[in-house]
């Protein structure tokens, strides 16, 4: 390990609001060395990145750094002008930021902003100058620089981007770089490719990097330290493997007790939720919410004091670690859930396709050629039995939402049938439809009105379609109560809800009118960790109360684990396995299958840190998917007839269903011993 | 519920106090458009006009001039010499033929607002149903709707309110019509955007799959989320129809002798703007300030919805 390079002391930030001055972060300190792979993660308001913008003094016109150090090298850069920072910046502290799609410029061409930066701190000839950027681009792996070089950032996918702005961060080897959740928007398989190439480049860079992050899974994969930081204090630093096996902190133990894991383990929800900084506690930030919590704790706030660890870096902010710790990470083992009863399909598509139509002026009606549409769903047949939770999951691209809705009847097919309990959904009346199958939407700052009280969303959905005698009133309390909220709520606004809480109004709204299937798209990816585990109980609990039977569909293979009976895995367009859960975690079929659940980060350090398949490439266009199975351009299995016949969603026994040439023997053998596997 | 997620949710938002927080958004807009001082000004003089107007017709209608006659004078008759200057009798002179002019500024108050109320109340009403069918429907309907739209835009509304009253007759029910016709594109063109957008949030989604009416959508999912917009371009709107209606006056298209409206009252001053300026002056402050009223106004609300305003403290 190389010098230390930059050093973060007592740094404290605030901002002025309306609401007064705000204390973001307070006293937090850490160091980062050349070659040193740091992670700082934590729930949302947390002030993560806020510290990581103190750094750079990167605070707008209403934050200041109210005490504190940041030290580069010995020089403190909070006492620097605005110029001398300036120097620093991207030269030698470079930052990537978290959103891909706004980072970089519409108006110019990538090659265009690479060339500016480079420009910015470096004295070079043009022609050298273009060089070294397409070198770059090399280095991130693009794979033809040339082109991406004189590409506009929307010809550009996600993953590219990003590859981009990594690109224009290491232009002038900073000897730190700042990543503030570079793989947040970004797909699973595209995010191991990114985690994969930072990791490389902080190797033969020399480079410090921190990695701002709220994904446990992403800092035991890639840092070698880790910062945990909860409500503008970091409670706990070390290295990952002492602080993700034995923390001291109950936070930190109990955010990483609350995340769904692949392994067969129930997480057990942190109750609460990170304070408002305008009310944050007196005391410890974290003890409203701490089983071990005293009366000593809520009296000041803890500093942080070194303790025990096997390299001594390790420190934590709590007095009662010594009493405590080294705290449990260990979930209890899954209850065996009772095999839901195998039962007919309540919901039934076949042959379900959508085609998005990109443009319709008269013009490209007249003229041959025009775009080609876009195959969201491309011949899908799906069941979802009855009582069952079933598992959609895919990553963005894959059509999984767009299946979803037309399941429901929320978007037109352009092909297929869906019948519900044998009916046609077409025969049925949209009010019974309605009344049987509801959604919960992903996004609770979207799918709440703003302009209606909590009250009147749920007391229009009573109104519509109740059958009871008793006052809507009532009926609001009650499904306000049945979904762990405050009667009292019903007065109040979405905005004045947290996350969590409108999520949950979310679920009592699809509620209100009794439904028998309830499709839930992504309803927690938009929640804090410790959030999320609070609403999967919460569905998994109504679920068995009411009977119902769930589509839930997620990116997220560790929440599809923790809630469904049976998992479809769709890729672009297509469904390409259905297992029941756990032979599909245990034994995945498809090879796609395979490599999304490798590229799961896990957050347990001393797993075996196995094979990890990377795919290469990202998912094709789907306007233009390729000849022959879809998976072809990326798998790693890949054979010759592959490129040339679709394989068809073929049974394979124990329930399970793959479309996949390597499997077709099998398949045929099945079918030809004549017995059809039972349920398929 | 046996799981424990209760500690979250069971505490609703308190504020410093302890008590709930039900704010709901208008108090908080409220809050917010105090703190434009010159807002809140134009706000204090729209209330004084309304007061005025309130009051003036109570009196012609009801009293037949005794209020205005015990306090200043008859706003109708000669009740001095022709052009006399400002006096304390007369605070802001007689016109040509000895009316009391302050007079007739306050009773030409409630012709304005009769007609800037009139006309963009009616322009809101139509304009928004038509921009919000429009901008939810899309397809055939948002066409039809919108090139009826961009047809009404083509006009130059003054002269289509020129023309309309005068083929509907000089009264002010028609200049009201006019008015709103000339406004009512702005609204359907505002509403349209704002219902574009909207319509793609989860929430309508939401609303489709409870099976609510398209009724209901429109009207209590679509309409409560556009109106912001739309009640900044009414308000700026108020202040453009009390010229439009001082211009049709000063034209004499408006509103028909002895009642007084400010552009007639300018227009009557017009000859004497040497030796008696105060005729035209007068009702032409009165015409100014009730314009930068609701133009002022309009701006604070702006403020209000709009998230990038620099209210934001700074050190």
């Amino acid at each position: 390990m190389g010098a230390t390079h930059l050093e973060v002391e007592e740094l404290t930030t605030e901002f002025a609001t309306e609401a007064g001055g705000i204390t973001a972060i307070e006293d937090v300190s850490f160091a980062v060395s050349s070659g040193e792979k740091l992670g700082i993660v934590g729930e949302s308001g947390s002030g993560k990145s806020v510290t990581a913008r103190s750094i750079l003094r990167l605070l707008g016109s209403n934050g200041r750094i109210r005490r504190g150090a940041v030290r580069l090298d010995g020089q403190n850069l909070t006492e620097r002008s605005e110029e001398e920072l300036t120097a620093v910046r991207g030269n030698r502290i470079a930052m990537v930021f978290q959103d891909p799609m706004t980072s970089l410029t519409p108006v110019l061409k990538v090659g265009t902003q690479i060339v500016e930066t480079i420009a910015a701190h470096q004295d070079l000839s043009d022609e050298k100058t273009k060089q070294r950027a397409l070198d770059l681009l090399d280095r991130v792996r693009i794979p033809n620089p040339e082109s991406v070089f004189s590409s506009y950032p929307h010809e550009l996918s996600g993953g590219q981007r990003q590859r981009v702005l990594i690109a224009i961060a290491i232009s002038c080897e900073p000897d730190i770089l700042i990543a503030d959740e570079p793989t947040t928007a970004l797909d699973v398989t595209i995010e191991a490719q990114i985690l994969d190439l930072l990791d490389e480049l902080v190797e033969q860079e020399d480079m410090g990097l921190v990695l701002i992050t709220h994904d446990l899974g992403v800092v035991a994969e890639t840092c070698e330290n880790v910062v945990v930081m909860y409500s503008g204090r970091v409670v706990e630093r070390g290295s990952v493997a002492d602080v993700f096996t034995g923390p001291h902190h109950p936070y930190t133990s109990g955010l990483l007790r609350s995340i769904p894991r692949i392994s067969a383990t129930k997480p057990e929800p942190l109750d609460g939720r990170v304070p408002d900084p305008t009310q944050r506690p007196r005391g410890c930030n974290f003890a409203p919410r701490c089983e071990h919590a005293t009366e000593e704790c809520r009296a000041d706030d803890p500093t942080l004091e070194p303790v025990a660890s096997t390299d001594g870096s390790a420190a934590v902010a709590c007095i009662r670690s010594h009493e405590i710790a080294p705290l449990s990470t260990e979930q209890p083992p899954e209850a065996a859930t009772e095999r839901v009863q195998v039962t007919d399909g309540i919901l039934r598509g076949d042959g379900l396709r959508k085609e998005f139509v990109e443009t319709s002026s008269v013009i490209d009606r007249l003229l041959p050629g025009g775009s080609p549409p876009v195959k969201a769903v491309d011949g899908v047949d799906i069941e979802l039995r009855e009582g069952e939770t079933l598992g959609l999951v895919g990553e963005s691209g894959s059509g999984k939402t767009t299946l979803g809705r037309l399941l429901i009847g929320l978007t037109d097919r352009t092909a297929g049938e869906v019948s519900f309990a044998g009916e046609r959904l077409g025969s049925l009346e949209s009010a019974t439809r309605s009344q049987r199958m509801q959604f919960v939407f992903q996004d609770p700052n979207s799918s709440l009105n703003p302009r209606h009280t909590i009250g009147q969303i749920l007391g229009y959905a009573i109104e519509k379609h109740g059958s009871d005698d008793r006052s809507t009133a009532e009926q609001v309390a009650e499904l306000l109560h049945e979904v762990d909220l405050d009667p009292n709520v019903r007065h109040s606004y979405p905005h004045e809800l947290s996350g969590g809480q409108k999520q949950r109004v979310g679920v009592a709204r699809a509620l209100s009118v009794s439904p028998d299937i309830l499709i839930a798209d992504e309803p927690t990816s938009a929640l804090d960790v410790s959030v999320q585990a609070q609403i999967l109980a919460l569905l998994n609990d109504l679920k068995r109360e009411r009977g119902l039977s769930v589509l839930f569909i997620s990116h997220d293979l560790s929440v599809i684990n923790l809630v469904c009976d049976r998992v479809a895995v769709m890729y672009l367009g297509r469904i390409v396995e259905v297992a029941p859960t756990e032979e599909l975690f245990v034994a995945p079929q498809h090879p796609y299958t395979e490599a999304l659940l490798s590229a799961i980060p896990d957050p347990d350090p001393t797993a075996a840190d196995g094979e990890r398949i990377i795919l290469e490439g990202e998912i094709p266009d789907p306007r233009e998917p390729p000849e022959g199975c879809n998976f072809c351009t990326r798998c790693p299995e890949v054979m010759e007839e592959c490129y040339e016949r679709d394989p068809a969603l073929e049974p394979t026994g124990d329930g399970r269903s793959v479309a996949c040439h390597l499997y077709e023997s099998i398949a045929e053998e099945g079918r030809s011993a004549s017995s059809p596997a039972p349920d398929d | 519920m046996s799981h424990a997620s209760g500690s979250e949710s069971r505490q609703p938002r308190t504020d410093a106090s302890g008590t709930p927080t039900r704010r709901s958004q208008l108090t908080r807009g409220w809050r917010s458009f105090r703190h434009h001082e010159l807002a809140v000004a134009g706000l204090v003089f729209i209330s004084l006009m309304f007061v005025v107007s309130v009051l003036t017709v109570i009196d012609e209608h009801l009293l037949g001039h005794a209020l205005i006659e015990a306090l200043l004078h008859n706003p109708n008759d000669p009740v001095g010499s022709p052009r006399e200057s400002p006096s304390l009798t007369h605070p802001m002179g007689t016109d040509d033929i000895g009316r009391d002019i302050f007079a007739r500024t306050l009773f030409a108050t409630q012709v304005s607002l009769q007609v800037a109320l009139g006309a963009v109340l009616s322009a809101t009403a139509v304009g928004s149903t038509m921009g919000i069918v429009a901008g939810y429907s899309g397809g055939r309907v948002e066409v039809l709707i919108m090139r009826f739209v961009d047809m009404l835009l083509g006009f130059p509304a003054l002269v289509l309110a020129i023309g309309v009253v005068a083929t509907l007759g000089f009264e002010l029910r028609n200049v009201i019509i006019a008015l709103a016709i000339v406004y009512t594109p702005q609204f359907a063109r505002i509403a349209r955007s704002s219902a574009i957008s909207v319509k793609e949030e989860e929430y309508i989604d939401a609303a489709k799959a409870l099976g609510y009416s398209r009724r209901h959508i429109l009207f209590k999912e679509v309409l409560p989320n556009c109106v912001s917009p739309l009640l900044v371009q009414a308000s700026l709107l108020m202040a453009l129809a009390i010229i439009a209606e001082a211009a049709l006056s000063f034209l004499g298209l408006g509103v028909q002798p002895p009642t007084p409206s400010w552009g007639e009252m300018i227009a009557r001053g017009t000859t004497y703007l040497a030796d008696a300026p105060w005729i035209s002056l007068f009702p032409g402050i009165a015409i100014f300030f009730a314009v930068l009223s609701f133009n002022l106004v309009g701006d604070g609300i702006r403020d209000v919805f709009d998230p990038h305003d620099d209210s934001e403290r700074r050190f």
